[in-house]
């Protein structure tokens, strides 16, 4: 009974337009504009020293000897310019600074244009701003070990400036295309929307006949479930594959391991969906809260603002623990970064725990017998 | 005849609104049983309890002598639904939606694939196996909703309103083919707002209103609950009012009234009411236009059981 109705729940998400549209087009479409949009910033020249203009508004030493190490020498990172706030903007304006670093209470940068230059030092803030409190810390205790400090932040930052641009595999714009993948898997919430509304008899007429049919709920439901898990891993992969194969987005991922986060993540988007749905019970409210709460996981995991991450990192670092948008793209950062195996280990077994307990939590709901109404 | 359906003391309640209060119901096998109500009178909600969709406050309900429950899927495969809803996957073709919900009841592909084919021909979709539900037309799509209900060839059916917006031709195709179902052994449940169908198929009949039963039984015995047996309607002109109390008077009268030029009487029984009548206008020199009697019908019962008050 299972895969008669496995057979044709698949048949139905094959032919449901939206659900190609919204778990492959549309990621491949976006796909294509983040890779036509990031390839003109990759035409830049080669990497060279960046100029920045450094304004002191107050002073903190932590960050000037962090910034002053890391710019020391012939492959420095920065020219650093300390001048006034009028100056600093005429030489941007000028074009004669890739940004200005507003050294206050907190750290900020101005920037002109957007570019890998100012990427490079917008990434050396948020590398700053994220490990401050250990620097502070550690010149606290032992002033030597700035040296050592700056060489880890250089390490972090080393890929950007050394690769050959345009043709490397660890530049910062992957990540867009890492959270673009996260966005797809979630977009199987739609999936586990679809699920409940298919199988419940106060949501839909359909799912009423099938409530009657001499059928065990969990039988129903759960065939429901795995082909719409089914669909989304497959348009989901489809729609990585496009970008690594057509694109030549390079993941720096091997491929059983993107199939694996993808598995997981997908997954991880039909549990939401399925406990929202059953929670909603009804389609007109379940997509937009669905669609809603998604787009607010992605927005917080940098898919739209690139260095979200690390603000959320800042604020609030729980939040990204919990953020399936942000542990399916750290799965893949953790991956293409490191070569120990923790960070994506610990990210995905959070990802898979968060997935049985909204699994547990929609079975629940979904799981009763009769209705007090329908 | 063995008892296929038993409610008693039925009561379901959502919150203050009691929607259904104490009905009992007996339903015979073989019987094509006719369900009438006004809108929000507790039929779809007694259907859904039936079937163990909903849950209910008080009473029992028993099909095929089991306790119905949600579990009971035994007694489950032996119920054919037709929902008022039309219930059937768009992304389908009519062969796949059929094939679908019959192979929920019958696992043996073989017999699948000839009750599928069966249910195709009696509702007449044989040239539309290949189209999606969004291709066919309101009344084929009603058709396909019963094929996919009756497929697995139960023996109780219960159809809930099957023939809401559908054109006197489909009409005409479901009705004889519900006649045909129940000559096959079927016991049926028909709930409709359509008087007529159930003149034509039901052999009994339960009125609801307000959750409770009002009247059941044969259309013969319901008709014989109200006072009139008669009605006689004439197209009169230049009538005095004289002449109406006149008519008032005549033997078995139980009310006259005149509106728009027609003249209508109603009679508590009798013979040659209309004889009678038609002397009385002739000798008052009142023209006459058309004249003609009505018995009356399981229409008149229900407006005079139910009221005449409008429902929402």
């Amino acid at each position: 009974m299972f895969f008669h109705i496995l057979k044709y729940e698949l048949k139905v998400a094959f032919r449901t337009k939206a659900v190609i549209f919204w778990l492959f087009a549309f990621p491949a479409i976006l796909g294509t504009f983040f890779y036509i949009a990031f390839g003109n910033l990759y035409s830049e020249e080669q990497f060279e020293k960046i100029p920045v203009a450094l304004v002191q508004v107050t002073e903190d030493r932590n960050f000037e000897s962090t910034i002053d190490s890391v710019s020391e020498g012939e492959d420095g990172l920065f020219d650093i310019k300390r001048v006034g706030d009028r100056k600093a903007k005429k030489l941007l304006e000028d074009g004669k600074v890739a940004g200005i670093i507003y050294e206050d209470e907190e750290i900020s940068l101005t920037v002109k244009n957007e570019g890998i230059k100012p990427t490079v030092i917008r990434f050396f803030l948020d590398q700053y701003k994220i490990n401050s409190e250990m620097i502070a810390r550690q010149i606290r205790e032992n002033p030597l070990r700035i040296f050592t400090i700056s060489q880890d932040m250089r390490a972090e930052i080393e890929p950007l400036i050394n690769k050959e641009l345009g043709s490397g595999n660890q530049d910062p714009y992957v990540q867009y295309f890492y959270n673009l993948l996260a966005m797809s898997c979630l977009f199987g919430a739609l999936g586990g929307v679809a699920a409940v509304l298919r199988s419940q008899a106060n949501t839909s007429a359909l799912g009423a006949r099938r409530c009657v049919a001499p059928v065990s709920k969990f039988t129903s439901m759960t065939a429901s479930l795995a082909a719409q898990g089914a669909i989304s891993f497959v348009c989901n992969s489809a729609a990585m594959l496009y970008l690594r194969y057509v694109l030549g987005v390079d993941f720096n991922v091997p491929l059983g391991m993107t199939l694996l986060i993808l598995l997981a993540g997908s997954l991880n988007g039909l549990a939401v969906g399925y406990f929202v749905g059953a929670l909603c019970r009804s389609e007109s409210m379940s997509i937009p809260i669905v669609v809603g709460v998604m787009m607010f996981f992605c927005f917080m995991s940098g898919l739209m603002i690139g260095n979200m991450r690390a603000i959320v990192d800042l604020k609030a670092p729980w939040f990204n623990h919990v953020n399936p948008a942000a542990l399916i793209s750290d799965c893949f950062y953790a991956l293409n970064m490191y070569e120990n195996n923790a960070r994506f280990t610990s990210n995905i077994l959070i990802l898979t725990g968060m997935t049985m307990v909204f699994m547990s939590a929609g079975a629940l709901i979904t799981g009763r017998k009769k209705y007090a109404a329908l | 005849m063995a008892c296929v359906v038993e409610i008693k003391d039925l009561v379901k309640r959502y919150k203050e609104l009691t929607a259904v209060d104490g009905l009992s119901l007996t339903i015979e096998e073989g019987e094509v049983f006719g369900l009438l109500g006004p809108n929000g009178s507790g039929k779809t909600t007694t259907i859904s309890c039936l079937l163990s969709l909903l849950a209910f406050d008080e009473g029992e309900i028993t099909v095929f002598g089991e306790e119905m429950t949600p579990d009971n899927y035994s007694v489950k495969s032996r119920i054919g639904v037709i929902m008022q809803n039309v219930a059937v996957a768009d992304e389908l073709t009519v062969y796949e939606n059929i094939d679908m919900f019959c192979g929920m009841y019958i696992k043996d592909k073989a017999t699948r694939k000839q009750y599928v084919e069966q249910a195709i021909d009696f509702a007449g979709l044989r040239d539309y196996v290949k189209f999606r539900p969004k291709k066919l037309s309101g009344g084929l799509l009603r058709r396909l909703n019963i094929a996919c209900g009756i497929a697995h060839k139960p023996k109780l059916i219960i159809l809930d309103e099957p023939t809401v917006a559908v054109d006197p031709q489909s009409r005409n195709h479901i009705l004889e083919g519900i006649e045909q179902l129940n000559r096959e052994g079927a016991t049926i449940i028909y709930t409709t707002h359509y008087m007529e169908e159930v003149e034509q198929i039901c052999s009994r009949v339960a009125i609801i209103d307000h959750g409770k039963l009002i009247a059941t039984g044969t259309k013969e015995e319901l008709i014989a609950l109200i006072d009139h047996t008669e009605t006689i309607t004439a197209e009169v002109r230049d009538i005095e009012p004289s002449v109406i109390d006149e008519a008032k008077a005549l033997p078995h009268v139980l009310d006259v009234k005149l509106e728009e030029g027609k003249l209508t009487a109603n009679y508590s029984g009798g013979k040659h009411n209309l004889v009678r009548l038609v002397g009385l206008l002739n000798d008052r020199n009142v023209h006459l236009g058309r004249v003609y009697s009505e018995l009356p019908t399981l229409n008149d019962v229900f407006l005079d059981i139910t009221g005449r008050t409008l429902r929402d």
